[in-house]
C-alpha cells in the first residue's frame, strides 16, 4: 500500500520543498529558486493525472504528457483567477495558488487510493536505465550539447559590433529645473578613451571638461548649473563632445531648449 | 525480432480496420507498446531496449554542433562555409533518426526517446541563433505583455505593439509564473515555457497518432513528419502565443481520444480536464481556438455520418459513444464568450489579412492583377536561390503525390475511424494553401496554416508510407519512401528559413528584424527606460519600435496603436505643418530617428510597420531623417552616433497654448556596461524593475 502511493508522497515533499525553497530563498538566488520550476510544469499536472485516471494503469510517456500538459492547463487558468485578486500574478501567490492545488489534489489521491488494489507505477524499476556503454555515449552527447551552447553563448556575447559613445542632456529635477541640465557620457567603444566635452549656451562657452577619460563601459554624469533663462524666448544649450583624433570635429552632439 | 514488430505492427493496423468504431475508442496500443519479454540477463535486454537510441543521439546532436558553429561563422562574417555547414547540421540533425524511425526494429520506447532526441535539437538550433535575448519580431510583441504583467501583475495592460495580445495572455501567465517562483528573467523563462510546450507538442502528437494507428511505427514516422513541418522549427519555437496555444490543443484532442478508452465513470473527470484544457487554449491563441473549433466541428460530422452509417448496414441500435461533439460545442461556447469580453478583436486583428488575402484572389481570378511571384523578394536583399527553390518546389511535389498513397491507406484500413477521415479531409486543403501563395496576403495566411495543417497532413502521409512500406519489394520502397520524406523535410526547412540573410546571425542589416537587433539599439532603449522613465509616447521605425516598447518600456506608436500613421515623421523631407500636425495627433513626446535607415534599403521590404505601406524603393534621404535638428523647441537629447533622440513634446503641445509640463525628468540609472554583467543580466531578474 504505501510503495504504491510512494509516487503521491514525492509529490507532496517536492511540493512542500519548492515552497519552503520560493518563501526563503532571494529571488536573485536563481541556482536555488530554479529547484521550483517542477511546480509550475510537472507537479498540479501529475497529481491531477493522478486522480483522473486513478486505478488505471498509465505509461510513463502517456504520464509525463498528462502531467506536463495538465500543469500547464492549470498554471494559465490560476493565472486568470489570480488577476482578479487584489495581489494579482506576483511572487507570493504564484507560490500559494499551484501549490495549494497539487497539495489537496495529492492528498486526494492519496485517500482514494486507500482500499483500491491498483498497481504500482508502470515506470518504477530498472527498464528505463541504461548499459554503460549506452550510458556514455548519452553522456557524450550531453557534453557535444553542452559545447554548442558555450560556443553560441559565448559567441553572441562577444559578437563584433562596432563600438559606440552615448551623449545626453536633460533638464534637471526638482528646484533647479530651470538653471541646471544633467549630462551624460557613456563610453561603449572597444577602448578607453579621452573625451572633451564642451558646453555653450546662446552661442557662448559656459562650461568646458578637457579630458573625460572613460574605460570601456564606464558612465560619467554631471548637473551643470546653468546661467538665467531670460523672459521672452526660449534658450538653446548645446553639448558637443570631441575624440582626441578630431579635436575640430564634434563626436557626438546634443542639445536642449531650455523653456523661460 | 523485426519479425515480431512487424507482425505486430500489421496486427495493430489490421485491427484498427476491423473493428471500426471500437477502434479508436481502444486502439490496441497496450500490445503495441508492450516491451520486449525480459530476458535471462538485464543488460542484453536493456540494451536492446534502447537500441540505437544512444548513438543517434551523438550523431544528432553533432548536428546541433555543427549548426552552432555555422552560427558562429556568421557572427564572425565568415562568407563561405557557414551557410553548407548549416544545412549540413540540420540533415544530420535528422536524417540517421528518419531512417531508424522507418525500420520495423525500434522498441517503442526507442522510437519516442529518439523522437525527444530530434526535438530537442531542433528547438536548439533555434535558440542557439540568439541566445542572449529574444529577436524575432512576434517574440518582442510577447515580451511586451509579459513585461506589463510583470510591473502591474495584471493582466489585459494596453500593448502599443499588439494590442490583442493582452487579450490572450496564457503564455505570458505561464512565463510570469515561471519567472516569479525561479528569479529567472522573461527572456530564460519564455525559453524553458517554449521548449516545455515543444515537448507536450511533441508527446501529444506521438500517442495520438499510436493511440489512433495502434502502430509504433507510423506514430513515429508522422510525428517525425510533423516535426518535418516548416512551421515547428522556425516558428512555433518562438515565445508567441501560437507556440503554447498549438501543443495544448493537440494535448486536448489527444484527452477526447484517449477519453474514449476509459470506464463511463472516468470519462467524467477526464472531460473536465477537456473543458479546462479548451479554455485554456482559447484564452492563449485566438487562431488555434478557431482552428481547433473547425477541427471538433469537421470530427463530429464525421462522427455522427459514419455512426448514422454504420446504424444503417448493421440494422441494428449502435450507442453514439462520447465523441467530440461536446468539446466542440465547449469550444464554441468560450471561444464566443472570449470574443464579447475582448470586445471581438480577434475579428477586428484577422479581418484585414482575411479580406486582402479575398480581394487579391478575385482580382487574380478576374486577370486585374498578376500572381505574386514566387521566391521573388521584392527587397534590396538577394533572392533565394535555385537549389532552394527546387529543394522547395520538390518538397511540394512530393507531399502532393504522396497524398493519394495517403488517402487511400486511410480508405482502406481506417475507414471506421472518424478521426482519420477527419484528418485525410482536412489534408485536401493543403494544395488551396499552396495557392494561396499566389497572393501576398494568401502567403502569409497559408505560412499559419501549415502548423495547423500538418497535423493531418503528417499522419496521412506517414499511413501512406507504411501501407507502401508494407507491400513487397520492401528493400527498394524503403529507400524510395526514405529519400521522399528527406526530401520533404529539406524542402520544408528552405521554405520556413525564409530569406538567406535571416538564416544565420551576422553584422548589423537595416529593416533586418532580427539582423537589426543590436547594443547600439539596445543601448538606446535601455537609456529611455533608465533615464525618461517608462510609458512616454515614442515614435521610430520598425526595430527601433520593438526595443523601445520591450527594453525602452515605452509606449512606441505604431500603424495599430497611432491616430495617424508615424511613418511620414521620419520620412517627411521637412519639418513642415504636415509633421507637425501629426506629433499633435499622436501626441508624440518623442522620435528615435536611426541615421542607419538612410544607408540602405530595408531587408524586409518596408522601414516601418504598416501593413499597408509599399515596400521602399530608395533609401530614406539621410536630410528626412536630421530634419529636426535646429528646429526650435525640438531638443535633440540623446546622441550615440547612429540614434538620436528628439524631444518633441513642445512641439505636439503647441496648439493647447500652455508650455510643456510634462518634461523629461532623469531616473536613477541602472548599472548595465561591464560584458560579463551584460550577458547576465539577460538571464536574471534583475533585468526587469521589481
Amino acid at each position: 500500500m504505501k510503495y504504491r502511493s510512494m509516487d503521491m508522497l514525492a509529490v507532496i515533499a517536492l511540493t512542500c520543498i519548492a515552497i519552503t525553497l520560493a518563501c526563503t530563498v532571494p529571488a536573485n538566488d536563481v541556482a536555488v529558486r530554479i529547484l521550483t520550476l517542477p511546480l509550475v510544469f510537472f507537479l498540479p499536472g501529475y497529481a491531477l493525472s493522478a486522480l483522473l485516471f486513478s486505478g488505471q494503469t498509465q505509461d510513463i510517456v502517456e504520464r509525463v504528457a498528462f502531467s506536463l500538459g495538465s500543469s500547464l492547463i492549470l498554471v494559465i487558468l490560476s493565472g486568470l483567477v489570480l488577476n482578479l485578486t487584489s495581489d494579482g500574478l506576483s511572487a507570493g501567490s504564484w507560490i500559494a495558488l499551484p501549490g495549494m492545488i497539487t497539495l489537496v489534489v495529492s492528498v486526494a489521491v492519496l485517500l482514494r487510493r486507500q482500499g483500491q488494489n491498483a498497481a504500482n507505477p508502470q515506470w518504477v524499476g530498472s527498464r528505463y536505465s541504461f548499459p554503460t556503454g549506452q550510458g556514455l555515449l548519452l553522456a557524450l552527447a550531453a557534453l557535444i550539447l553542452g559545447g554548442a551552447l558555450a560556443l553560441s553563448i559565448s559567441g553572441a556575447g562577444q559578437q563584433p559590433y562596432p563600438g559606440f559613445t552615448q551623449l545626453w542632456m536633460l533638464p534637471a529635477s526638482g528646484v533647479h529645473a530651470k538653471d541646471s541640465v544633467q549630462l551624460g557620457v557613456k563610453n561603449m567603444e572597444k577602448t578607453a578613451m579621452d573625451y572633451r566635452l564642451v558646453v555653450n549656451m546662446g552661442g557662448k562657452v559656459i562650461k568646458q571638461w578637457s579630458s573625460l577619460d572613460l574605460r570601456v563601459g564606464e558612465n560619467w554624469q554631471t548637473t551643470l548649473a546653468v546661467p538665467a533663462v531670460g523672459q521672452n524666448s526660449p534658450v538653446l544649450v548645446e553639448a558637443l563632445l570631441y575624440r582626441p583624433n578630431t579635436p575640430t570635429t564634434p563626436y557626438r552632439h546634443v542639445e536642449l531648449w531650455l523653456a523661460t | 525480432m523485426t519479425t515480431d514488430m512487424e507482425s505486430m505492427d500489421n496486427r495493430n493496423l489490421a485491427g484498427a480496420t476491423a473493428t471500426g468504431w471500437a477502434a479508436w475508442h481502444s486502439a490496441p496500443v497496450q500490445e503495441a507498446v508492450a516491451p520486449p519479454a525480459a530476458t535471462a540477463t538485464a543488460t542484453p535486454a536493456r540494451a536492446q531496449t534502447w537500441g540505437w537510441f544512444p548513438a543517434l543521439s551523438v550523431i544528432s546532436t553533432l548536428g546541433v554542433l555543427l549548426v552552432a558553429l555555422a552560427y558562429e561563422g556568421g557572427r564572425l562574417s565568415a562568407l563561405q562555409w557557414p551557410v553548407p555547414l548549416f544545412w549540413c547540421g540540420l540533415l544530420l540533425l535528422f536524417v540517421p533518426v528518419a531512417l531508424r524511425l522507418f525500420s520495423t526494429k525500434p522498441t517503442r520506447q526507442e522510437r519516442i526517446a529518439l523522437l525527444i532526441v530530434v526535438t530537442i535539437n531542433f528547438y536548439l538550433t533555434k535558440y542557439l541563433q540568439y541566445p542572449l535575448y529574444f529577436t524575432f519580431y512576434d517574440e518582442f510583441l510577447h515580451v511586451r505583455s509579459a513585461q506589463d504583467i510583470a510591473t502591474s501583475h495584471h493582466l489585459f495592460q494596453p500593448n502599443p505593439l499588439l494590442p490583442i495580445s493582452a487579450f490572450y495572455p496564457g503564455l505570458e501567465i505561464v512565463t510570469n509564473a515561471v519567472s516569479n517562483l525561479t528569479g529567472l528573467s522573461i527572456f530564460v523563462a519564455g525559453t524553458l515555457v517554449i521548449g516545455m510546450a515543444t515537448l507536450l507538442l511533441v508527446l501529444s502528437l506521438y500517442l495520438l497518432y499510436e493511440r489512433l494507428s495502434g502502430s509504433t511505427r507510423l506514430a513515429g514516422l508522422a510525428t517525425l513528419l510533423y516535426i518535418a513541418n516548416p512551421g515547428f522549427v522556425f516558428f512555433d519555437t518562438m515565445f508567441a502565443y501560437e507556440s503554447l496555444a498549438l501543443p495544448l490543443a493537440i494535448f486536448v484532442v489527444f484527452v477526447i481520444v484517449r477519453r474514449g478508452s476509459l470506464p463511463a465513470r472516468q470519462q467524467a473527470a477526464l472531460t473536465l480536464l477537456i473543458w479546462a484544457g479548451l479554455a485554456a487554449v482559447v484564452v492563449t491563441h485566438h487562431l488555434t481556438s478557431f482552428a481547433l473549433l473547425a477541427f471538433l466541428c469537421l470530427w463530429s460530422i464525421v462522427s455522427l455520418l459514419l455512426w448514422k452509417m454504420t446504424r444503417a448496414r448493421q440494422g441494428q441500435k449502435q450507442p453514439l459513444l462520447a465523441g467530440p461533439r461536446e468539446a466542440a460545442l465547449v469550444t464554441c461556447v468560450l471561444t464566443i464568450l472570449w470574443l464579447i469580453y475582448t470586445n471581438w478583436q480577434a475579428f477586428a486583428y484577422l479581418a484585414p489579412n482575411l479580406a486582402s488575402t479575398m480581394n487579391q484572389v478575385t482580382q487574380i481570378l478576374a486577370h486585374k492583377a498578376p500572381p505574386r511571384q514566387l521566391f521573388h523578394s521584392n527587397t534590396a536583399s538577394a533572392g533565394t536561390s535555385l537549389w532552394e527553390r527546387i529543394a522547395a518546389y520538390t518538397s511540394a511535389i512530393c507531399i502532393l503525390l504522396g497524398l493519394p498513397f495517403g488517402l487511400f491507406a486511410i480508405l482502406r484500413r481506417y475507414r471506421a475511424n472518424a478521426f482519420a477521415l477527419t484528418a485525410g479531409c482536412v489534408t485536401l486543403i493543403y494544395p488551396v494553401t499552396l495557392l494561396l501563395h499566389l497572393t501576398q496576403s494568401g502567403a502569409e495566411l497559408a505560412n499559419r496554416t501549415e502548423e495547423f495543417l500538418f497535423v493531418a497532413l503528417a499522419f496521412v502521409l506517414a499511413a501512406g508510407a507504411v501501407q507502401v512500406l508494407q507491400t513487397s519489394g520492401a528493400g527498394r520502397r524503403l529507400a524510395l519512401v526514405a529519400a521522399v520524406v528527406v526530401m520533404i523535410y529539406f524542402g520544408q526547412m528552405v521554405l520556413g528559413s525564409g530569406q538567406p540573410w535571416s538564416l544565420l546571425p551576422g553584422p548589423y542589416m537595416v529593416g533586418a528584424d532580427a539582423r537589426s537587433i543590436e547594443p547600439e539599439g539596445i543601448g538606446a532603449a535601455e537609456w529611455a527606460s533608465a533615464y525618461l522613465g517608462p510609458g512616454h509616447i515614442v515614435a521610430s521605425d520598425r526595430n527601433n519600435t520593438l526595443l523601445m516598447a520591450t527594453f525602452g518600456e515605452q509606449m512606441a506608436e505604431t500603424a495599430g496603436s497611432a491616430n495617424v500613421p508615424v511613418s511620414w515623421v521620419l520620412l517627411s523631407p521637412q519639418f513642415g505643418s504636415g509633421v507637425r500636425a501629426i506629433l499633435r495627433q499622436d501626441d508624440i513626446q518623442y522620435v528615435v530617428v536611426d541615421l542607419r535607415l538612410s544607408t540602405a534599403l530595408p531587408a524586409i521590404g518596408t522601414y516601418f510597420n504598416s501593413a499597408n505601406l509599399q515596400p521602399a524603393t530608395t533609401p530614406i534621404n539621410r536630410a528626412a531623417l536630421t530634419k529636426f535638428d535646429g528646429v526650435q523647441d525640438v531638443s535633440r537629447i540623446f546622441d550615440s552616433g547612429d540614434i538620436i533622440i528628439y524631444n518633441v513634446e513642445s512641439i505636439a503641445r503647441q496648439p493647447a497654448g500652455p508650455p510643456p509640463t510634462r518634461h523629461a525628468r532623469p531616473a536613477r540609472p541602472k548599472k548595465l556596461s561591464q560584458p560579463v554583467a551584460w550577458v547576465r543580466q539577460f538571464y536574471l531578474w534583475d533585468i526587469l524593475p521589481q
